[in-house]
């Protein structure tokens, strides 16, 4: 039955998930061989940030802003629909007479979310990286180990769906006090990108901070009213 | 006698406000409850503390005797709940909603929904947010009763159905209730669905559970009383028994509470010139009652009868 349950949840994240991965893939295009689409007006804007062919695939830093920006709208958008939307239509009552406790309803709520994010992101970032392997099509050498920037950046971007999921599972405070998490969270973000910690304490760092939000949010949804 | 809900006590604040306040309501099993009230006397928040969506700030509440607490979650698969305005997911179908809620339940009776469905003509293919309230109210109901619970909690089923919807739908609720053992408390500013269906009443007034008693006690405890009088009525006001009074030039209309014999001899030591008694329907007792400026206005509480409903 739990199962219905995440079927459900994916399928209400199904579009976002959609138009943030047609975005990625999109940006991909213009980093491989689609520059002739940025001599369209509309793309031309991607010239310049994102879309210009990459010297060295993975180290110029613009997959990664196209995939912090789009993952954490992404984000933003499936923890706004899985907690204030669903308040606002009225389902929360419904959900939670299901035959489930609020952490256990509240987790697969996560999961989901996560199942839908980690494809959308890592695919772009796979396509993108199988491109760079192929000989000849770059001037530079590549290894996958080029990779996992990306990889930890989409590792540790989820602290900002979970900061996201207390700013709008919080009640009865000003929205200004509300936004202190994200702040919070922005700082952690960035400390987690501090590539001078050997990559295990970076990854304890990342999964500890991911742990503790996701015990506030069970702590919310067991002690909230909706 | 086995009471399904039992409260002691319950208290919810919103802020400064008492909502709920010290709400004492036991409902024995195959009883038909109907929760009354003026919008804001807070009935959906009561309800809302039964079905656990919100949590109340002091008091007590047993399902089947057992403290809410201690309660697995299992226990919501013998109990239907309707919350107000009938919220499903307005993206799925209707034999999606269907599909999606079979799976929580284990006793789901899937040909006793699709009769259901059948007999509201609720087309199975159509999405949720293109039905009308009415539709939507059935499909809600149809949903709700496939699982075979015991126990109908539902938050003014009928808000905002035309009145032909709004008999359907009530006719399809008798049916469902005809099975005997099942127990329903429902909301509902109809007072007329609430007069055809429910034993036992129950009025909130400022979040104070002032009456607790059967519809026909209820009905015969309130009584408007006509005089013919020339003389002013205001000392009358200081009575806890009396709930309104009108008077005119040469009338005075009383509503009293607990109207008695003892009632009859204090208002004819007045020595008014006639004394008209009338009964009231469930509607007009119940305006006359709750829009009372009266808070020390007589409470109405009946003990129930062995054996629960009528």
């Amino acid at each position: 039955m739990r199962m219905a349950l995440v079927k459900k949840e994916i399928s209400e994240l199904f579009y976002p998930g959609l138009i943030a991965l047609a975005v990625l893939l999109f940006q991909v295009g213009l980093l491989t061989h689609w520059s002739f689409l940025t001599r369209v007006p509309l793309f031309s804007l991607f010239k310049i940030h994102l879309g210009e062919l990459a010297s060295v695939p993975f180290q110029d830093g613009r997959m990664h802003t196209g995939l912090a920006l789009v993952g954490g709208a992404l984000l933003a958008c499936m923890a706004f629909w899985q907690t204030l939307a669903a308040e606002r239509q009225g389902t929360f009552p419904f959900l939670l007479h299901l035959p489930f406790s609020r952490v256990e309803l509240f987790l697969t709520k996560m999961i989901a979310a996560m199942g839908v994010y980690f494809p959308v992101l890592l695919a772009p970032v796979l396509v993108y990286g199988w491109w760079a392997s192929v000989p000849g099509h770059h001037p530079s050498p590549f290894d996958w180990s080029m990779l996992d920037r990306p990889f930890w950046l989409i590792f540790s971007l989820p602290i900002l769906y979970f900061t996201w999921m207390i700013i709008y599972l919080l009640q009865g405070i000003n929205f200004g006090m509300r936004l202190l998490p994200l702040v919070t969270a922005t700082f952690l973000m960035f400390v987690c990108f501090d590539f001078s910690l050997w990559w295990l304490w970076r990854f304890l760092l990342i999964v500890l901070i991911e742990a503790a939000l996701i015990l506030v949010i069970c702590n919310l949804a067991e002690e909230r009213d909706f | 006698m086995e009471w399904i809900i039992e409260t002691e006590g319950l208290t919810r604040f919103y802020g400064h406000q008492k909502v709920v306040d010290t709400v004492n309501l036991r409902i024995p099993r195959g009883c038909v409850y109907g929760l009354l009230g003026r919008n804001g006397a807070g009935k959906t928040t009561l309800i809302k503390m039964l079905m656990g969506v919100i949590f109340p700030d002091r008091g007590r509440i047993r399902i089947r005797g057992k403290d809410f607490s201690e309660l697995s979650p299992d226990w919501r698969q013998n109990v239907a709940y309707m919350p107000e305005g009938h919220p499903l997911f307005g993206w799925m179908t209707v034999q999606g909603a269907v599909d999606f809620s079979r799976s929580f339940y284990p006793a789901w009776n899937n040909d006793l929904v699709l009769r259901l469905l059948d007999h509201f003509k609720l087309p199975l293919k159509k999405r949720i947010r293109s039905l009308s309230r009415g539709q939507r109210a059935q499909a809600a109901l149809a949903l709700a009763v496939a699982p075979d619970p015991d126990v109908f909690i539902l938050d003014d089923p009928t808000l905002g159905l035309d009145t032909v919807v709004r008999r359907e739908f009530l006719e399809s609720l008798i049916q469902i209730i005809q099975r005997s053992g099942r127990t329903i408390l429902f909301s509902s500013h109809i007072l007329g669905d609430v007069e055809r269906i429910a034993d036992r009443i129950g009025i909130l007034v400022d979040g104070v559970l002032r009456v607790d008693c059967s519809t026909e006690q209820f009905k015969e405890s309130l009584r408007k009383v006509v005089l013919e009088v020339f003389w002013n009525t205001s000392m009358l006001a200081r009575h806890s028994w009396l709930v309104g009074a009108k008077s005119g030039s040469s009338r005075c209309e009383l509503v009293i509470a607990g109207y008695n014999e003892t009632h009859r001899a204090q208002l004819e030591v007045l020595a008014p010139c006639r004394i008209v008694e009338i009964e009231m329907n469930l509607e007009d007792a119940f305006i006359e009652y709750t829009r009372s400026s009266n808070n020390s206005v007589h409470l109405l509480f009946e003990e129930h009868s062995p054996g629960g409903a009528k």
